[in-house]
Order: structure tokens, then C-alpha cells, then sequence
């Protein structure tokens, strides 16, 4: 059964996840839950992430795992190596998904860094397809993807194949646009098992809302929900929102477009589109283009949770 | 960048700063309680 399960996570971590993300985003295009949003600038612009990454950054990172390292620390390769697998996951979730928080929620909250993170939310839909979708200047300086790496060099990489293999299940299903969280808000027994998953990883209903067009409108909130694997880091941290609801619109609400390659690699290219935040003498963030969005049409059974205070929204873009 | 979100965040490091030192330390007293040392190979 082990040899079984580290067989899976071996696979995942290699081909598997190619292979699942292509599935499911082939049962999302074929079920029309792209809408008729994705046009042709929108799938060069996702193609672009998703494949050319794979050219830079990996052998970047690959580089600085088996040579950078071995460099600078000769020493401390596998020193870390006697820690048991259950620290050593624990370690690995915890260290690589907590930088992930702070690299994300300061791409939201420091102005300069927007610019490099609003790649991701220019789609205006969810789905397999825009989930790798970033700037490259963003993916190449992913910081935990370095202090895992780093962690994997000290010697935890069996417990690191688990962690993370598990985090991009939860990250690639919370960006999915098939709400598989939505029975455990409409069954009522099953909302104990809903109120420890919401607050626990993310979910499509709070990963979504950060990926609305709109904030603050009581669904969508793309000033918070910043967690990738874990949410409970924005429980902790005081930037959740939970609804239940899914927003009716996602991406941004000013977004007219911009060419792929100027989203893909802005600042060395310059988008066209004036007055956008990625052309040449731009805004660094620009104001919402205020439409109130409607909040899905489906019923929600339950409301904003009281848990989680208003006041303690981030004000800032 | 607003003085309240700024705050915040210098607020939010100093706690993330205890939860990555949280593993390490419960890791060593739960070697301590048990009599583990497993870093003596």
C-alpha cells in the first residue's frame, strides 16, 4: 500500500499533474464553464504560462537545487535528512505554503508588485486553464518554490513529494471552475464537514471570491482569501471571507484585453491598451470601474460568516 | 500604501515568524517527552 501511494505522489510530481490539469480542463471546456471568455488572446496568454515556465523556471530552479546549493552550503546536504516523515511534512506544508501567503498577499497589498501578479487575475473566468497563468518575472521569483528546494536539499525530500503533491491538488481544485465544495453548503448534514474544509484549505467558494471582479459586494473579495493550500492562514492573519456564494464575474473589472505577451512578460513588454496598468506610463493600480455585481443566483444558505469582521478588509488595491 | 495595512502586515510577519519556528519546537518536545533522539544515527 505504501509502495502504492508513493508510487501515485512519485507520478503526480512528474507527469501526473499535467495529465489531471488537462482532464479536468477538458471536462471545464467541454461543459461551457469557460463561457465566452476565452478568446484567442486569453488562450495564447494561458498556453504561454502554462508551457513556457516549464523552459525557465525549472531548469532554474533544478539549477539552483543541484548546483547553486551545493555550492554555497557543501556541508549541510541530507543534515536533516534523520527528521521523521511526519515533521517533516508538517515543516514542508507549513514553510512553503505560509511563503506562498506572504508572496501572494504582498503582490495584493504592496502597489509596485501588483503589476506582476495581475497576469492571474486578468482572466475573466476560473478553470484549469488560468491556474498557472502568471507574469514570468512572478513565477521565476516564487519564493517557497526556493525554501522548499532548499528544504529538499537539507534532506526532506520523501515528506516534500507528499506535501507537495497534496497542495497543488488543493491549489488546481480551488481554481477549478467545477464547484465540487458546493454540496457540502447545500446538504445540511453536511455543514460541519463544510465549516472544517472552508476553514481549513481552499475551496472554489473562497478562492473564487478572490478572484472577483469586484470587492466588497458581499461574495467577491479579491482584497483577502489570499491562502493557496491552506485558508487557515487567512483566518489566522484576518483576511478571510467566507460567503458560500460563488461571484458571478471574475478578473478585473477595468481589464480591456491587454496583448498575451505583454501580460506574460510585462515590463519588457508594454501593453497597448491605454490607461492600462501594464502600458507604458500607466497607473501602478487603478481604481475598480465600479459596477455592482449581482451575487450568484443560486440560493446561499448561509451568509457572510460573522467570524470573519468587515474592518478587517485591506483597503488598498 | 496606508499606515493601517502597513501595520497590519509588520503585525502578521511577527506572528508568521512564531508559526515557522512552531514545527521545530514542538517537533524537539515531543523528542524530549518520548526520549527520541533521532538525529544520533
Amino acid at each position: 500500500m505504501t509502495n502504492f501511494i508513493e508510487a501515485v505522489f512519485t507520478n503526480l510530481n512528474t507527469w501526473g499533474l499535467a495529465a489531471l490539469t488537462l482532464i479536468i480542463g477538458v471536462f471545464e471546456f467541454s461543459f461551457g464553464l469557460y463561457g465566452k471568455h476565452w478568446n484567442r488572446n486569453e488562450k495564447l496568454l494561458d498556453l504561454a504560462c502554462y508551457a513556457l515556465p516549464r523552459l525557465v523556471t525549472r531548469p532554474l530552479v533544478a539549477y539552483f537545487g543541484l548546483k547553486f546549493l551545493p555550492i554555497i552550503l557543501p556541508d549541510a546536504k541530507d543534515t536533516l535528512d534523520w527528521i521523521p516523515f511526519f515533521w517533516g511534512f508538517v515543516i514542508i506544508c507549513i514553510y512553503d505554503d505560509l511563503t506562498q501567503y506572504w508572496y501572494h498577499r504582498l503582490h495584493h497589498e504592496v502597489p509596485w508588485l501588483w503589476r506582476f501578479h495581475r497576469t492571474h487575475h486578468s482572466a475573466p473566468y476560473m478553470g484549469m486553464a488560468m491556474a498557472s497563468r502568471q507574469n514570468i518575472i512572478y513565477t521565476i521569483f516564487f519564493s517557497q518554490t526556493y525554501l522548499t528546494t532548499l528544504l529538499v536539499y537539507l534532506g526532506l525530500g520523501y515528506p516534500a513529494l507528499f506535501a507537495k503533491g497534496i497542495k497543488s491538488i488543493i491549489t488546481k481544485m480551488a481554481h477549478s471552475s467545477i464547484k465540487w465544495d458546493k454540496p457540502l453548503y447545500e446538504k445540511k448534514w453536511l455543514h460541519p464537514l463544510a465549516w472544517v474544509v472552508e476553514r481549513t484549505i481552499s475551496t472554489p467558494a473562497t478562492h473564487h471570491a478572490h478572484h472577483a471582479d469586484v470587492t466588497d459586494d458581499g461574495v467577491g473579495y479579491y482584497k483577502g482569501n489570499f491562502g493557496n493550500m491552506f485558508f487557515f492562514w487567512d483566518m489566522l492573519f484576518g483576511t478571510a471571507l467566507i460567503t458560500r456564494q460563488y461571484p458571478k464575474s471574475y478578473g478585473i473589472s477595468h481589464y480591456e484585453g491587454d496583448a498575451w505577451y505583454a501580460q506574460f512578460l510585462w515590463p519588457i513588454f508594454k501593453s497597448k491598451v491605454p490607461g492600462s496598468e501594464l502600458a507604458a506610463g500607466g497607473p501602478m493600480v487603478r481604481e475598480d470601474v465600479v459596477v455592482r455585481s449581482e451575487v450568484s443566483a443560486e440560493p446561499a444558505e448561509e451568509q457572510i460568516d460573522p467570524a470573519v469582521p468587515v474592518n478587517l478588509r485591506i483597503t488598498n488595491g | 500604501m496606508e499606515k493601517e495595512a502597513k501595520d497590519r502586515i509588520v503585525r502578521n510577519v511577527l506572528l508568521s515568524i512564531i508559526i515557522y519556528t512552531l514545527p521545530i519546537l514542538l517537533m524537539f518536545l515531543y523528542f524530549y517527552i518520548t526520549g527520541q533522539k533521532p538525529w544520533i544515527k
